[in-house]
């Protein structure tokens, strides 16, 4: 029995499609919004609306910008955002008795 | 459309912690390659082995440095424009990212500088510059290849480790070998360029 307190779980993170985007980005930290689309297989609609939640709580950062002529979004994950995912897997980590 | 994450409902927590290693590798090996650079130095260069052929046999006059030196203050000139067109956050690193940088500025700096060095002491001798650039491109195709996951790529590394054989295996160096080497920047290094370019446009 782990002395894990599912209450302490991060509500901001905890969504299939927002975890895949925050652990994608704690390691590449930043990436295009088409790669990220690609990557999660998630539709424009559905990846914007998933990364608003996660910049509305400042974790992830986005800035637009051009490559040639071509518009460019960037999702950067932020230093707060960083520390709430490492809490988040540790979390889930501890749930299941690993360290 | 369905797709993977149609779902938002997390899984258990082993399921969990799976797809956050799955995603974290991804992201780990993500290096954006735009093909960009490989058609800024393939276009270059197959102008200046063109050049230096037109050179060596006659039809242009006799150079060495007047055609190489702004050859290289052009595409360094571009190289630093495009690294400030950039957003900044597009400049961020990761191990794959540094190693993909790395293995190109091993590339140009080694070629660079064998090149200053040789022509400072007189001692120039292109059949070594051959063999070093060729093998050097070689090796960072590879290595762009393996942390991009774009493997065909590696296909284009041995194109470049035949040149270098080639190279090697010549007993006369002469002016054709000139041809041979614009011939391969055109489709070595430009040409990759370019497809790689189509793909990351469309986001494959």
């Amino acid at each position: 029995m782990s002395d894990f307190d599912y209450r302490t779980i991060n509500d901001v993170i905890h969504s299939r499609v927002r975890l895949a985007i925050m652990s994608y980005l704690a390691s590449a930290r930043a990436a295009e919004f088409t790669e990220l689309k690609k990557v999660l297989k998630v539709s424009d609609g559905n990846l914007s609306t998933h990364l608003k939640k996660l910049e509305d709580h400042a974790y992830v950062k986005t800035e637009k910008g051009f490559v040639g002529r071509k518009p460019q979004t960037m999702v950067e994950i932020t230093d707060e955002g960083s520390k709430a995912f490492r809490a988040y897997v540790e979390g889930i980590a501890s749930m299941l008795g690993q360290s | 459309m369905a797709s993977d994450m149609d779902n938002d409902a997390l899984g258990n927590p082993a399921e969990d912690l799976a797809m956050i290693r799955q995603m974290m590798e991804a992201g780990r090996n993500r290096v954006a390659v735009s093909g960009v650079h490989f058609i800024l130095w393939g276009i270059l260069l197959t102008i200046a082995f063109y050049v230096q052929y037109l050179s060596v046999y006659g039809y242009l006059p006799e150079m060495l440095v007047e055609i190489w030196v702004p050859m290289a203050a052009i595409g360094w000139l571009v190289e630093y424009y495009l690294a400030r067109r950039c957003p900044p956050v597009t400049r961020t690193s990761n191990p794959a990212v540094v190693a993909h940088s790395a293995s190109w500025s091993v590339v140009g700096i080694t070629t660079l500088a064998y090149f200053g060095m040789s022509v400072i002491t007189d001692t120039f001798d292109p059949k070594i510059i051959t063999i070093l650039s060729a093998g050097l491109m070689g090796g960072a195709y590879w290595i762009t290849a393996t942390v991009t996951g774009i493997s065909w790529l590696r296909f284009v590394a041995l194109g470049w480790w035949a040149v270098l054989a080639y190279a090697t295996s010549l007993k006369v160096y002469d002016g054709e070998m000139l041809l041979v080497m614009a011939a391969a920047s055109a489709l070595l290094l430009t040409l990759p360029g370019f497809i790689v370019r189509r793909l990351h446009s469309s986001g494959e």
